[in-house]
């Protein structure tokens, strides 16, 4: 059961970015228990136990999914309005790490209630380090409702 | 004596004339009278006396006693006739008298005929014939006493109409001597009457006549007591009396003349108020007629029955109409079209709430578009109206530019969105794989290799410098701007703060006596001080102590902002090249930075309506100026 349970789920459709997240929480000790999901439609599968998924345990829950907006099949946002409208995954922590600083786009993902909202920094030690403190906040320091 | 005196006694004279001529007539008549009974008893007694001698003939042949009483008879009535008469001379008193006797004289013989004749039947023959003679001597006698008598009344009848003729003769002279002797006291009288009153008649005409010939002093001699005298005092005094009024109407027409004067002065100054008021009055109508035609707006009154009472030219040329068909006319008649169209509705509208109304329409009738205003007053109904056709194109036209516009704005959007996302990705991921290429092999590459994986790193790093700006400057016109009054002071000290934050290491020292509020919007102002103290800053690390200057006033309609800093300035030949996107006056080995900076300073600046420009000169520091309109005087 131990590899069944996930701390990080990463909802990121760019291979380099899920990469360099990975080695960025690796990096930090904190790559052992981490979920990559490839787009909108897979992260909604796994969370509802639903197509590939069937049969997941949907209590299982993380204790952080980090989301990126722009992704295939199903955008971030719509993936974000479903976990907030399903009361199983109402209080899942959501945050956003995206490369949109657009102001819109921020405004959209609080509306919908996401717990926080990161913009990846273009330069790789700022992103590392980044990713290393999401990690370190979301899965060691904060205490998650369930 | 007086005229009317004179007059009577002729009219008296004339009567007693009258008076003594008809007494004339009347004795002679009587006298005439007289004389013809005289003459007609003449006749009579001749008559008598023959019818007698007649009797006494017959008799004497036959004495009967019926002749003898029929003599008697005769003779009595003579007698009685003679007796009866009455004469007054003397000689034919004695006539009768003659006659009386010889009557007396008859009768006596007749009686002696009677008495032989009686004596005669009686005696014998001898007797008889002694009687024949007496009685025929008695005869005889008797004859001549008839002829007596008969010729005495013959004279009798001669006098008296010699009488007659006396007393006409008498009575003709006397009557023609009292007409002669009245015509002459009468003609005189008159004679004399008319003279004078010739005279004075004359006088008075003379007088009058200089009188109506305007002396009024002039006096009518008076003389004597008649009226002709009392006319003339009356006259005078009637002529005095006139004088006096004359001489008062004089004065009074002086006086009239004198206040008709000052009323026709009056009257002249009236007219010619008059006149001026009605050429102002015509020059005011005027100046509203040429108000009404140099309105650019059209415009038409209506009064409360929908009347035209009046419409200016360029009404006129809007509708293609005259005049003539407007005015006095029925508005709904002259475009039925309008009854039960906006117009009808807004125009009750304003009549009924007394509110004035606008509203913009398409006409029909002339298919333009109009921007209509009414005002409603007691009379009825002003309308202006402006063709805005060419507006509205140019609105449709703007409208139409602005869709285009909002569409290149959503993909300008779009791009950047693409821009951000997936410019990014790529530039993290050369930079990450750099990054893990250099420490994973950080044993196989030398200090060479190391360092063009830096050169890869940093350009990494400029280019996502460039994108931000690029974001940062096209998201500008995509931010819908929130105007309100800005603290200029708080703003200053909030983005001072952030630049001392920033550059930990360098000794700045700002210098400021304040600044007046601002009208904007509070995020863009906020970026114009962040960016321009933050160019300063960079363009003074030459400096050991950066000295920057913060000002403001407010000028007129606007208030102008300044920083002025003590660093490297440049050359005013490329002022014009400050403002541009990507546009550097320094190189980047110099003064890091993309050139976007004053870019948008100067883009946020012009959507507030205000000016921006910079002064400098090379290693004496620069100055930016900016202006924000005041409030109520900007322009968005």
């Amino acid at each position: 059961m131990l590899e069944h349970v996930v701390d990080i789920i990463l909802v990121e459709d760019n291979p380099n970015d899920a990469e360099l997240t990975l080695d960025a929480l690796q990096t930090h000790g904190l790559a052992n228990r981490v979920k990559v999901l490839k787009d909108g439609q897979e992260a909604l599968d796994y969370f509802f136990g639903t197509g590939a998924y069937a049969g997941l345990d949907v209590c299982d829950r993380p204790k952080v999914v980090l989301l990126d907006l722009k992704l295939p099949k199903v955008d971030g946002l719509d993936v974000l309005r479903s976990l907030r409208a399903d009361e199983r995954t109402r209080t899942l922590p959501v945050v956003v790490l995206t490369s949109s600083n657009e102001h819109r786009d921020r405004i959209r993902s609080y509306d919908l209630g996401v717990n926080s909202y990161i913009v990846k920094p273009v330069e790789f030690d700022n992103f590392s380090e980044a990713v290393a403190e999401i990690g370190f906040y979301w899965v060691l320091m904060n205490k998650v409702p369930f | 004596m007086t005229i009317r005196t004179k007059l009577a006694i002729n009219i008296l004279s004339l009567v007693g004339f009258s008076l003594v001529i008809i007494l004339v007539l009347n004795i002679t008549s009587h006298r005439i009278d007289e004389s013809i009974a005289k003459g007609v008893f003449a006749d009579r007694i001749v008559i008598g006396v023959s019818d007698m001698n007649t009797i006494t003939y017959d008799y004497v042949a036959n004495p009967s006693e019926r002749a003898r009483q029929q003599w008697e008879r005769k003779h009595a009535s003579l007698g009685e006739l003679i007796n009866k008469a009455e004469f007054a001379r003397e000689d034919k008193k004695a006539i009768l008298k003659r006659i009386k006797e010889n009557h007396d004289d008859a009768g006596q013989f007749f009686r002696q005929i009677i008495e032989n004749n009686r004596k005669k039947n009686r005696a014998a023959a001898v007797a008889s014939t002694l009687l024949d003679e007496s009685n025929e001597r008695n005869v005889a006698q008797l004859r001549a006493r008839s002829q007596i008598m008969i010729s005495d009344a013959y004279v009798l009848t001669r006098a008296s109409y010699d009488e007659i003729s006396k007393v006409q003769t008498w009575s003709f002279w006397l009557i023609l001597t009292v007409i002669l002797l009245s015509m002459l006291i009468a003609g005189a009288i008159s004679y004399f009457l008319s003279r004078t009153i010739n005279i004075t008649l004359r006088t008075l005409t003379k007088g009058t006549e200089v009188i109506a010939g305007g002396d009024l002093n002039h006096r009518l001699p008076i003389k004597g007591k008649d009226e002709i005298a009392a006319l003339s005092a009356a006259f005078n005094e009637m002529t005095a009396k006139l004088a006096r009024s004359y001489a008062s109407l004089g004065q009074e027409i002086a006086e009239k003349e004198k206040a008709g004067e000052a009323l026709q002065k009056a009257h002249d100054e009236l007219e010619d108020r008059v006149t001026e008021r009605t050429r102002e009055l015509s020059r005011s109508e005027q100046r509203i007629s040429w108000i009404l035609s140099s309105i650019t707006d059209c415009y038409y009154a209506l009064d409360r029955d929908w009347w035209v009472t009046e419409i200016n030219d360029h009404a006129l040329i809007y509708f293609g109409k005259k005049r003539e068909e407007f005015l006095g006319r029925n508005w709904w008649d002259i475009f039925p079209a309008g009854l039960g169209s906006v117009f009808e509705e807004q125009y009750r509208k304003a009549l009924s709430e007394g509110t004035s109304v606008e509203f913009d329409v398409h006409s029909l009738v002339v298919d333009r578009w109009a921007e209509v205003h009414a005002y409603p007053s007691e009379n009825g109904l002003s309308v202006y109206f402006k063709d805005i056709s060419e507006r509205k194109k140019a609105e449709e036209a703007l409208k139409e530019r602005t869709t285009e516009l909002e569409a290149a704005n959503k993909e300008l959007e779009d791009f950047s969105y693409t821009v951000a996302h997936d410019l990014r990705a790529p530039l993290r991921a050369i930079d990450g794989f750099s990054a893990l290429l250099a420490r994973l092999h950080e044993k196989n590459f030398d200090g060479d290799a190391q360092r063009k994986i830096r050169i890869v790193r940093d350009n990494v790093r400029n280019m996502n410098q460039l994108i931000d700006d690029l974001l940062t400057f096209s998201g500008l016109g995509r931010r819908t701007m929130a105007f309100s009054v800005l603290d200029m002071e708080a703003l200053l000290k909030e983005a001072w703060h952030e630049q001392c934050v920033i550059n930990p290491g360098r000794q700045l020292e700002l210098r400021s006596n304040g600044l007046p509020p601002a009208f904007g919007d509070r995020a863009s102002v906020r970026q114009v001080l962040v960016n321009l103290l933050s160019n300063a800053v960079k363009f003074t690390n030459a400096r050991t102590t950066a000295v920057i200057e913060v000002g403001g006033r407010d000028e007129g309609r606007e208030t102008r902002y300044f920083v002025k800093d003590n660093g490297a300035g440049f050359d005013m030949r490329h002022h014009e090249k400050l403002f541009g996107v990507f546009q550097r006056l320094h190189g980047t080995d110099e003064y890091e930075g993309t050139g976007v900076g004053l870019a948008i300073v100067q883009r946020v600046v012009h959507r507030h309506g205000g000016r921006v420009w910079g002064e400098g000169e090379i290693d004496r520091g620069a100055t930016f100026h900016f202006t924000l309109p005041r409030k109520d005087e900007g322009s968005l």
